[in-house]
Parts: structure tokens; C-alpha cells; sequence
């Protein structure tokens, strides 16, 4: 019968490095639900359009994506991104 | 739609078009404030080059912005691309009802099409892809891109020179100038 138990853990790999990679994978997939909350929360910045114009790697993922937009949506909220009125002086 | 009327706007302005002009009559034709730009450097040029938000009034954004809408882009963009991202994203003012991402679904599902593109793109793709046309088509009057493509096409000028005078990213010289352009800008006036 099989016997899930049993598996050994594999022998390239730490129970701790395997519990480190849960514990990535739990932060990583959390990006995407604080991008939408940042940017479509009324607590955030609400909003009714959102678009984005991807980076030169088209291989990140959305969760890399969804991380980077929400950092930087926490940061305008919060008022701590530069405003830009001449794109030669930034 | 008022993207025929920024074009035309356009076309008597010398290059570099500034960003700003664009943004300002953009803005009016759609009818909204003027969108702020911002440099954000929570984001890399290699994941995500920049974004338009455009706030409900009443969130909290909508209030402190007093509705304006947001432009932002990577910090460590050189001029052209900062330019480049920022009148993409502007061309967004422009997005019909059904083109809008307003919802966290909505949102998910843009940044699935972008890792994994779809066979039939969403409407709110096709606004994406629009507007990367509609961008290149403000910043070259189009007298002027004929004289540029025959120039390219005899080689002698390089799409540097092209990058240069209009101050857009190189890469993007070859859709502009390319066969296809007058096309599909037409499909948009």
C-alpha cells in the first residue's frame, strides 16, 4: 500500500531548505492579492482603470509583477514617489 | 473617441513632442485633470516599465489626488523610455468602458495575458496594444515619418538617428517606420 509517509526527504535538499521554500512560496503568492487590494481597495488607490507596460523579461511571472506593482501603488499612496513635471530633470 | 483629434494636435508640433504637451491636450480631449507623472523605484525596467492608475473619487487616492489620474514609471529608465512609457500610458485617458481593467479579476487576468498571450486577446489587451501604436503615432508627425522611413529604408540614417531626433526608445524606430504603421494608425483615426 502506498504510504505517503514514507518518502524520504530528498537527499539534495534540508527539511530546512524545503521549509524555507514553503515559506517563499507562501510570501510569492501573496503579491498578486496585495496588488489588487492596493490598487483596487477604496483604501487604496481605487482604481477604475489600471493599466502597465511589462518589463524587457518576458519570462516574470505574474507574482514578480503583482510584488513590484504592489510596492510601488503602497508607495504613491503614502505619498513617497517623486513627482515628475520634466522628464529631462528626473 | 478623442484620440483622432491628439493626433491631429500633433501633427504641427516640431520634435521632440514634449510629454507635456501631450498629457495637457490629452487631457482635455478626454475631459479629465491632467495625469501626474511620478518615478517609482519599487519597480525594474525588467519586470514592469511603468503604469496608469485612474482613481474612483471616492477612494482614498481619488480624494488625495483630487481625481487626477497617475502615470508611473521605473526610475531607472533612461529619457526615452520614460517618455515613451509615459505617453503609452496616457493614451489610456482614452480607453473605452469595456477596455478598462476596474476590477481585482480583471486585473488578474491582464497579468496572466501578459506572461501567457492569449489567442483571443481581451479588450483590455487590445487597449494595450493600441495604445503602443497610438503612442508612437502622437510623437512623429506623420510628414515627418515619411521622410524618416524613406531615409531608413535608403540607409542613411540608422534608427539611432530616428531615436534620437524623437527621442523614443530604438527598438521601437522599426515599427514606426515599417510598412505596417500607416495601417494600423489608420485604423485608429
Amino acid at each position: 500500500m502506498h504510504d505517503p509517509g514514507n518518502h524520504p526527504t530528498p537527499p539534495h535538499r534540508t527539511p530546512d531548505q524545503t521549509k524555507r521554500t514553503r515559506i517563499r512560496s507562501i510570501e510569492m503568492a501573496t503579491n498578486l492579492n496585495k496588488a489588487q487590494e492596493l490598487i483596487f481597495g477604496k483604501d487604496g488607490l481605487g482604481a477604475s482603470n489600471f493599466k502597465m507596460f511589462p518589463g524587457s523579461d518576458r519570462d516574470a511571472t505574474s507574482e514578480e509583477i503583482s510584488g513590484q506593482l504592489a510596492a510601488s501603488a503602497r508607495a504613491l499612496l503614502a505619498g513617497n514617489l517623486q513627482e515628475v513635471t520634466d522628464l529631462d530633470d528626473c | 473617441m478623442s484620440f483622432p483629434a491628439l493626433y491631429e494636435y500633433c501633427q504641427s508640433l516640431s520634435v521632440p513632442i514634449g510629454h507635456k504637451l501631450i498629457l495637457e491636450e490629452a487631457a482635455r480631449l478626454a475631459g479629465v485633470p491632467i495625469p501626474k507623472v511620478f518615478a517609482s523605484s519599487e519597480l525594474l525596467p525588467s519586470a514592469v516599465r511603468g503604469y496608469f492608475v485612474a482613481p474612483n473619487d471616492d477612494s482614498a487616492f481619488g480624494r488625495q489626488a483630487h481625481g487626477a489620474p497617475a502615470i508611473v514609471f521605473a526610475r531607472e529608465l533612461n529619457r526615452c523610455w520614460r517618455r515613451f512609457v509615459v505617453v503609452k500610458e496616457a493614451m489610456h485617458l482614452f480607453d473605452e468602458p469595456l477596455q478598462k481593467t476596474g476590477t481585482e479579476g480583471e486585473f488578474a487576468a491582464l497579468l496572466n495575458e501578459f506572461s501567457a498571450p492569449s489567442v483571443d486577446r481581451s479588450r483590455a489587451m487590445q487597449a494595450e496594444i493600441a495604445c503602443f501604436w497610438m503612442a508612437l503615432g502622437v510623437l512623429c508627425p506623420e510628414l515627418l515619418r515619411q521622410e524618416l522611413a524613406r531615409d531608413w529604408h535608403n540607409g542613411e540614417i540608422t534608427e539611432q538617428d530616428v531615436a534620437m531626433q524623437l527621442r523614443i526608445p530604438a527598438q521601437y524606430v522599426p515599427f514606426l517606420l515599417g510598412e505596417p504603421f500607416k495601417a494600423i494608425i489608420s485604423r485608429m483615426l
